[in-house]
C-alpha cells in the first residue's frame, strides 16, 4: 500500500500542530519572547496573546439588550454580523464599567465562539520575555484567577483568551419557562 | 443532543464500518490483480468483485450524504468497468492511483480528512486520466450490451462538469457574502429618501421663485416712482442677479431630482436582483433535509412495532437553508409524533379495516410567491379529544366543569400546550409531549404558522406554512423606556391608546378589555427589566398598548409608542448569545442603529409568569427552582469573594455587586431570592439599599441579610428595624 504521501503529510501536520500548540515565541538573541496585545482596565495593565484576537476596533455604537446578564454590554454591528460585547471588568470582578473616551473593543474568535471585550485603553503589541512571566499567585485575584495565565514583575496580567472563549458560563442560552 | 443528530451519528458509525469492509475487499482484490498471477477466470472474478464493491460503497456513501466518497467510487467504478470490458489494462501507475483513492476513502470515512482537501481533487484528476485511457463512451456501447451480465451502470451518469464552471465554496463564505449583500438593503431607503428630499427642495425653490416673481412688478413700480434713486438701482441690479442664480438653482435641482429618482429606481432594481441572486445561492431543496427521514421512519417504526409507508411529494422545492435548518427539529418531532401517537399497531389497524401499514405522507407545495406549505398527514387514530381534555384537566389547564362545553377546535388547541401528552406511556420516541409546543414556537419564530386538523379514527393533518426565505419580514417599531424594539407584525393584532380607567384587576393581575375580550395587561418595560425613566409617570391617564396574538392567545403590553412599520432583516445575536429571553434577534435600521427583535412567544410566557404585571405579587413557585440566586454586596474584594465561594459551594447561584447602587441596578434587571449585603459601603450603604428594596413593589418581599463587622449597638438596632424579613 502506498501511503507514504499521506504519512509524510500527517507528519508535517502533526509537527505544525505541535508548533502551534506551544506558546508562540520568537527567538531574539538568548531570550525568547511572547507577542501580546497590552491594554488597560482602569489603571491595571492586562495582556492577551495574539492567537485568538481577530481584530481590535474603536468602540462602535453598542445597542444594549434586555434580559441578559450584566456583564453583557450589548451588541455591535461588525460588517453585517452581530457580535456581542462583554464587559471584561465585570467578568474579572473589577469595579467600574469602561466606556470612557479611548475605550476599544478586542474581538476574540475561535471556531465555536466569538465576542468582543471592552477595554479602557489600548497600549499596543508588545514582546515580553518568557522568563519574565510568572505563574499567578494562588487565590490572589478572585474571579480573574480563572482566566489568568501569568503575571510579570511589573504588574502586567496575562489573560488566557482561549479559556475565556471556551467558558460555557459566559454563554447566554436562556428560555422562559412556562408557568406551572 | 437531538434525537436526529444522534441518529445521524449512528448512521455515520455504521457507514464507517461498512466502508472499511468494502475498502478492505477492494484492496485485497487490487493487490492480487497487481501481482498478475491469477488466471483469466480468476482475474475476471476479481474485477467483477471490486466493481461490485465500489458500486455498493457508492450507494452507501450517497445514503449518508458523503458525496466525496460517492464521487471517488463513481470514478473507480468507471475504471473497473473499463477493466471488465478490457478497454483498459491494469497498469502499475493506475494501481498506485487506486490505492491512493482507497486511502482517501478511508480517511474521508473516518473524518480525518476534510472534503475540501486538495488531495481529493488531485486523486480525482488522476482517476479521470486513468479512465480516459479507454475508448470514449460512444464507442463502447455496442460491445457493452454483449458481454455484461451485471446491470449496466451508466459510466456517465452525471454530466461532465469542467472545473472552470463549478467552484467549491464553503457555506460560511457564502453566508458572509450574503450578509454583505443584505447590508446594502437599507441603501434602498436611503436612496429614495435622497430623491424625495431633492424633490422637496425643488418645490421650496419653486415657491421662492414665485415670490421673487411677485416682487418684480413691485420693484418696477418703485423704479418708475423713483427713477433717479441710486440705492434702488443698485438693489434692482442685485435682485436681477439673484433671480438668475435662483433660476439656475431651480434647474440644477430639477436635474438632480430626476437623476436621483432614476438612480433610486435603478438601485432598487439592482439591489433586489443582487439579493435574489444571493438568496438563490443559499437555497437547498427539501430533499437534502428529507433524505435521512426515510431511514429514521423505518427505524422508529420498527422500534414502535408498527408498519409505516412514508411518502414525500415536492421535495425538489428549494428553500433558504436557514429556514430548512429551523424547520428540521419541528418536522422530526411531528413525524415521530405521528409514528408513536398517530398510527395504530398493525393488528389494531386490521381490526378497523385499515391496511396493516400506516401511511405517513409529507406534501410540500409553493403557496403564494414567497411561502411554502408542508402538509404532514397520517391515516392513524386521529387525536383523541376526550383524552386530551382529561390530560388538560390533570395539568390544570382546564376546569373539569368546562370540559364538556369545550368545542372540538378549542380542545385540539390544547395539544400545543407544553407538557401535555395523551400517550400515557412515556416513550423514547415522542418524548413527553413538550415537543409540539416547542415545534409550534420554532415555526412561529421564523414567521411561520402551524395548524392541525384531525378526524377521529381517520387520521391527523399538520399544516405548516413557512416563508421561503428568512431574510426579511414586516416589523412594528416601537419605543419603550427610551429604547427601540421591533415586534414581528404577524404577531401584532392591534395598537391602541388605552385609558387608565379601562384597566381592571382580575385574579390579582391587571387586565384590559379589547374588542369585548378581557386581555391581561403587562408592562413591556417591566417584562424586559428596563429601568424606569426618571420622569416616567407611574400611572398616566392614557397609555399606548400593543396587543399581541401568539398561538391563539392575546396579551396587551404597555409601551411608550409606536414609531412605524417597516421591512426588517433578522440577524442572530452572535455566537455568545445563543438564546436570550424575550429577544429573538436584531435588525439594522437605515441609520445603522441595531434594534433588538422581540420574541412574542417568550413575552407571552413572561406575562403569564407575572414578570411584568403591575400587581407586583411575584409567586415564588412560578420561578425556576433549579438554583436559588443570591446577590452578594460588599465593597471589599476579599469579603465578596469569600462570601461568594462559600455560598456557591452550598449550591447557590451567586452574583456580586460592589456597592448599594451597583446592587440596586442588578436587582432591577435580574431576579434574586436573597440579598446579602454589607453595611458600610461607598455611594449607597446597606441601610439605604435595604430601604430602597423595601420601597420597591417588586422587591418588597425579598429576604435581606445584613452583614456587618460594626459593633455599635446603634447600628445593630438600626439593622433590626430595617430588616422585616428575618432569615
Amino acid at each position: 500500500m502506498d501511503d507514504r504521501m499521506s504519512t509524510a503529510e500527517h507528519t508535517v501536520m502533526r509537527n505544525r500542530a505541535r508548533k502551534l500548540s506551544v506558546v508562540p515565541a520568537t527567538d531574539q538573541g538568548e531570550d525568547r519572547f511572547l507577542q501580546v496585545l497590552e491594554f488597560l482596565l482602569g489603571s491595571e495593565k492586562f495582556a492577551m496573546e495574539n492567537v485568538h484576537i481577530r481584530e481590535v476596533t474603536a468602540l462602535p455604537i453598542v445597542t444594549p439588550l434586555p434580559c441578559v446578564p450584566s456583564f453583557i454590554q450589548g451588541i455591535m454591528n461588525i460588517r453585517g454580523s452581530i457580535v456581542s460585547l462583554l464587559d471584561l471588568k465585570a467578568i474579572l470582578g473589577l469595579p467600574g464599567t469602561a466606556s470612557e473616551p479611548g475605550a476599544c473593543v478586542i474581538i476574540l474568535h475561535s471556531p465555536e465562539m466569538e465576542f468582543g471585550l471592552l477595554a479602557d485603553q489600548l497600549v499596543g503589541l508588545v514582546s515580553i520575555p518568557l522568563s519574565d512571566i510568572h505563574p499567578p499567585p494562588p487565590a490572589a485575584m478572585e474571579e480573574r484567577n480563572r482566566y489568568l495565565k501569568g503575571i510579570t514583575l511589573d504588574g502586567l496580567v496575562l489573560l488566557d483568551s482561549g479559556k475565556l472563549l471556551a467558558d460555557k458560563t459566559l454563554v447566554v442560552d436562556e428560555t422562559v419557562r412556562a408557568p406551572g | 443532543m437531538s434525537k436526529e443528530s444522534e441518529f445521524l451519528d449512528r448512521l455515520k458509525e455504521t457507514f464507517k464500518a461498512e466502508a472499511e469492509e468494502h475498502r478492505a475487499t477492494m484492496m485485497a482484490g487490487l493487490l492480487e490483480l497487481e501481482k498478475g498471477e491469477a488466471d483469466q477466470a480468476r482475474e475476471s472474478g476479481i474485477i467483477e468483485s471490486v466493481f461490485r464493491e465500489a458500486h455498493s460503497l457508492k450507494g452507501a456513501a450517497r445514503a449518508v450524504g458523503l458525496t466525496e466518497i460517492e464521487r471517488l467510487c463513481q470514478s473507480m467504478e468507471e475504471i473497473f468497468s473499463a477493466f471488465k470490458k478490457r478497454y483498459l489494462r491494469p497498469e502499475r501507475d493506475l494501481f498506485d492511483t487506486l490505492y491512493r483513492t482507497l486511502d482517501l476513502v478511508e480517511s474521508l470515512a473516518n473524518g480525518t480528512v476534510r472534503e475540501s482537501d486538495t488531495e481529493l481533487g488531485e486523486v480525482l484528476g488522476r482517476l479521470k486520466v486513468g479512465a480516459v485511457k479507454g475508448p470514449g463512451p460512444g464507442d463502447g456501447h455496442a460491445t457493452e450490451t454483449a458481454n455484461t451480465k451485471t446491470p449496466v451502470i451508466p459510466t456517465n451518469a452525471r454530466p461532465e462538469i469542467s472545473l472552470s464552471e463549478t467552484l467549491r465554496i464553503s457555506a460560511t463564505r457564502l453566508r458572509s457574502i450574503f450578509l454583505r449583500a443584505e447590508e446594502l438593503l437599507p441603501l434602498k431607503q436611503v436612496m429614495s429618501q435622497h430623491s424625495s428630499d431633492l424633490h422637496e427642495l425643488l418645490a421650496i425653490q419653486e415657491d421662492r421663485n414665485k415670490i421673487s416673481g411677485k416682487i418684480e412688478p413691485i420693484l418696477k413700480k418703485l423704479r418708475k416712482r423713483f427713477p433717479d434713486d441710486r440705492i434702488l438701482a443698485h438693489f434692482l441690479d442685485l435682485q436681477n442677479r439673484y433671480l438668475v442664480l435662483s433660476d439656475s438653482i431651480r434647474t440644477k435641482l430639477d436635474i438632480m431630482g430626476s437623476r436621483a429618482f432614476k438612480e433610486s429606481l435603478q438601485t432598487n432594481e439592482r439591489l433586489d436582483s443582487l439579493l435574489i441572486e444571493a438568496r438563490t445561492a443559499l437555497l437547498l431543496p427539501f430533499s437534502t433535509l428529507l433524505e435521512s427521514f426515510t431511514r429514521m421512519v423505518r427505524d422508529l417504526a420498527a422500534e414502535a412495532g408498527k408498519e409505516v409507508v412514508w411518502t414525500v411529494h415536492g421535495d425538489d422545492i428549494q428553500i433558504d437553508r436557514r429556514v430548512l435548518e429551523k424547520i428540521k427539529d419541528p418536522l422530526v418531532h411531528m413525524v415521530r409524533n405521528s409514528i408513536s401517537h398517530g398510527l395504530e399497531l398493525p393488528a389494531e389497524r386490521e381490526q378497523r379495516g385499515k391496511p396493516r401499514a400506516g401511511e405517513i405522507s409529507l406534501r410540500i407545495e409553493r403557496i403564494e410567491n414567497d411561502k411554502v406549505e408542508l402538509t404532514l398527514s397520517d391515516d392513524g387514530v386521529g387525536v383523541d379529544l376526550a383524552r386530551v381534555k382529561i390530560a388538560a384537566i390533570a395539568k390544570n389547564y382546564l376546569k373539569e366543569s368546562d370540559a364538556p362545553a369545550l368545542s372540538d377546535a378549542d380542545a385540539l388547541k390544547l395539544i400545543f400546550l407544553s407538557d401535555l401528552s395523551t400517550n400515557l406511556a412515556v416513550d423514547s420516541v415522542s418524548g413527553r409531549g413538550l415537543g409540539l409546543a416547542i415545534a409550534r414556537e420554532n415555526i412561529e419564530n421564523i414567521g411561520g404558522l402551524l395548524s392541525v386538523e384531525t378526524t377521529q379514527g381517520k387520521g391527523t393533518f399538520f399544516r405548516i406554512q413557512i416563508p421561503l426565505s428568512l431574510a426579511t419580514f414586516r416589523g412594528v417599531l416601537l419605543k419603550c423606556r427610551n429604547r427601540t424594539f421591533v415586534i414581528p407584525t404577524v404577531h401584532v393584532e392591534q395598537v391602541l391608546r388605552a385609558d387608565a380607567s379601562m384597566v381592571v384587576m382580575l385574579a390579582n393581575r391587571e387586565s384590559i378589555p379589547i374588542n369585548g375580550r378581557i386581555v391581561s395587561l403587562g408592562s413591556l418595560g417591566d417584562i424586559l427589566g428596563l429601568a424606569a425613566l426618571h420622569d416616567e409617570d407611574a400611572s398616566p391617564d392614557h397609555f399606548a398598548v400593543v396587543v399581541l396574538l401568539v398561538a391563539g392567545n392575546r396579551m396587551a403590553l404597555r409601551i411608550d409608542g409606536v414609531l412605524g412599520e417597516q421591512e426588517v432583516l433578522t440577524k442572530n445575536l452572535g455566537r455568545q448569545l445563543v438564546r436570550v429571553r424575550n429577544v429573538s434577534g436584531a435588525t439594522v435600521l437605515v441609520t445603522g442603529e441595531l434594534v433588538p427583535i422581540l420574541n412574542p412567544s417568550d413575552l407571552m410566557k413572561s406575562v403569564s409568569r407575572g414578570d411584568g404585571s403591575a400587581s407586583g405579587t411575584m409567586d415564588l413557585t412560578l420561578r425556576e427552582t433549579s438554583a436559588r440566586r443570591i446577590l452578594v454586596v460588599d465593597d471589599s474584594v476579599t469579603s465578596r469573594t469569600m462570601l461568594k465561594s462559600i455560598l456557591e459551594s452550598a449550591g447557590y447561584e451567586v452574583r456580586t455587586a460592589v456597592d448599594g447602587s451597583d446592587a440596586f441596578g442588578l436587582l432591577r434587571t435580574a431576579e434574586f431570592d436573597l440579598l446579602v449585603t454589607d453595611v458600610e459601603m461607598p455611594r449607597m450603604n446597606g441601610f439605604d439599599l435595604c430601604e430602597k428594596v423595601r420601597g420597591s413593589k417588586r422587591m418588597a418581599n425579598l429576604p435581606v441579610v445584613l452583614v456587618t463587622s460594626l459593633d455599635s449597638g446603634e447600628d445593630r438596632e438600626r439593622a433590626s428595624r430595617r430588616e422585616p424579613t428575618r432569615t
